[in-house]
């Protein structure tokens, strides 16, 4: 009985409270809301921080048990083991700084970057593929494309002077249309979604996802 | 001094019946009414068809829910993602398919948990999860598929520029790809880039179309049932903002 009310009733009622009180100070007047929600959102950095320490003891705890139980990427778990702490140490020891800046920001930031400079490779072959006209939809799809195009690059203006006026038309007419429908469809998903979890018929953030109701 | 906030009344009401329509056709599924849904989308009804195919290759099955953070503005495209994830997995369970997840750090013990407990409501007890997680979340997932040699490759979830890097070099690697995404940026890249894809709102439906959940569901219908009104509201402001009569917008705006 306790582990029920404790694993399941009582995340199920603090959601329902915060996320009421919460919608509440968003449409309501009531100092009381106001100071709760400022509160709320105080502690919500302490309990990040307490996750993020829960999550490093889960982390090591896992690679600790595949590189004693040698499971088959334990040299993997080791390197894992050996850089979390070698990361630990250079960030919390004082006079360390340099080397931190050397270590972190200067390899691990620029790799980073040099991968999400890729993106623009897979943009151009996302793009080759997309033009490929196999139906309707597609078609639709490769003409946005070349008015996108036409409109924003300079040769477009010079094939044709209304090519411009023509992107600003497409943009502003058909193109907030179609965002305006997923931004609204997105954002009463959305609700139902809070609905559902405050109501405690959905409690992925749970871990279980199991018929409700 | 108000209680409400001048501006947002009109708001603060239709909020209010938004919310009591999905909770009370909600409520209704949890009372046993059943809800016929008429809408089929194509992307879902692909789900198992990709994952037989996969079995019939003997070849796994790439998920990923996106790496965007559970708590921040695409926060709620993350849980959906993991919904999905769950009743995928409990697909593949059921089909006998090995299914790999590919997360963000802080989606581990959530996706482990719903990746052991789809195997378990099939039957399956004691299935080690074989969920993954990156740092550099597109080359992780990218690595993922290559070694795997996975055969299908489902995104739903919270995505940022990621995408088109996972879903293009999956299309290379030629997995067959099912995806969606919510947010607007993305959401002609994953057209682009899947075989099947979901835009908007339909990634939220799609967890409860999957779950045959007549509590889901009833949300659902309650979903179609707000979503006729607002068109009718939008159809009607524009008719009347044409004829120059703002009596709408000036309740809108209260």
């Amino acid at each position: 009985m306790g582990s029920v009310v404790g694993r399941r009733l009582a995340p199920v009622i603090l959601t329902a409270i915060f996320g009421i009180v919460m919608i509440l100070n968003f449409f309501l007047n009531i100092p009381a809301l106001a100071s709760f929600t400022a509160e709320a959102q105080r502690m919500f950095v302490p309990i990040v921080a307490s996750a993020g320490v829960v999550g490093g003891v889960n982390l090591l705890l896992y690679h600790f048990t595949s590189v004693s139980r040698r499971r088959g990427d334990w040299p993997l778990s080791a390197l894992l083991i050996g850089t979390f702490f070698f990361f630990l140490v250079i960030t919390i020891t004082p006079g360390l700084e340099s080397f931190y800046a050397l270590m972190y920001p200067a390899i691990v930031g620029r790799l980073k970057e040099a991968t999400w400079a890729l993106i623009s490779l897979f943009m151009v072959s996302m793009a080759y593929r997309s033009f490929k006209i196999r139906n309707l939809e597609t078609l639709l799809f490769t003409l946005g494309c070349v008015v996108i195009l036409f409109g924003n690059a300079p040769v477009g203006e010079a094939i044709w002077p209304g090519a411009g006026k023509a992107l600003r038309w497409f943009m502003d007419i058909p193109t907030m249309a179609g965002m305006r429908a997923i931004t609204i469809g997105v954002g009463l998903g959305i609700i139902a979604y809070g609905v559902r979890v405050m109501l405690g018929y959905d409690r992925t953030a749970l871990g279980e996802f199991s018929e409700v109701g | 001094m108000s209680i409400l906030i001048s501006g947002k009344i009109t708001a603060f009401v239709l909020f209010t019946l938004i919310v009591i329509t999905i909770a009370y056709l909600s409520f209704q599924g949890t009372r046993g009414r059943k809800y016929n849904l008429k809408r089929k989308l194509e992307a879902i009804e692909a789900i198992p068809e990709a994952i037989g195919r996969a079995v019939e290759l003997n070849r796994p099955i790439h998920y990923t829910p996106g790496s965007e953070s559970t708590t921040g503005g695409r926060g709620t495209q993350t849980w959906m993602g993991i919904v999905i994830g769950g009743y995928v997995t409990k697909i593949c369970a059921k089909l006998g398919a090995k299914i790999t997840w590919s997360v963000r750090a802080e989606h581990l013990p959530m996706a482990r948990e719903i990746y052991r407990e789809a195997f378990l409501l099939e039957g399956q007890i004691g299935v080690e999860p074989d969920v993954r997680y990156y740092g550099a979340f597109a080359v992780g997932c990218i690595e993922t598929m290559a070694t795997d040699k996975s055969a299908v490759n489902i995104l739903f979830g919270g995505f940022g520029s990621e995408l088109p890097q996972i879903a293009e070099a999956a299309a290379r690697l030629g997995c067959f790809q099912i995806g969606g995404s919510s947010n607007p940026p993305m959401v002609p890249l994953v057209v682009a880039s899947c075989d099947y894809s979901l835009i908007g709102e339909e990634n939220f439906a799609a967890g409860a179309i999957l779950s045959e959940n007549h509590v889901q569901l009833g949300g659902l219908v309650a979903l179609d049932i707000i979503k006729v009104c607002f068109t009718s509201l939008i159809v009607l402001g524009s008719l009347l903002i044409s004829a120059n009569i703002t009596a709408l917008i000036d309740i809108l705006k209260i």
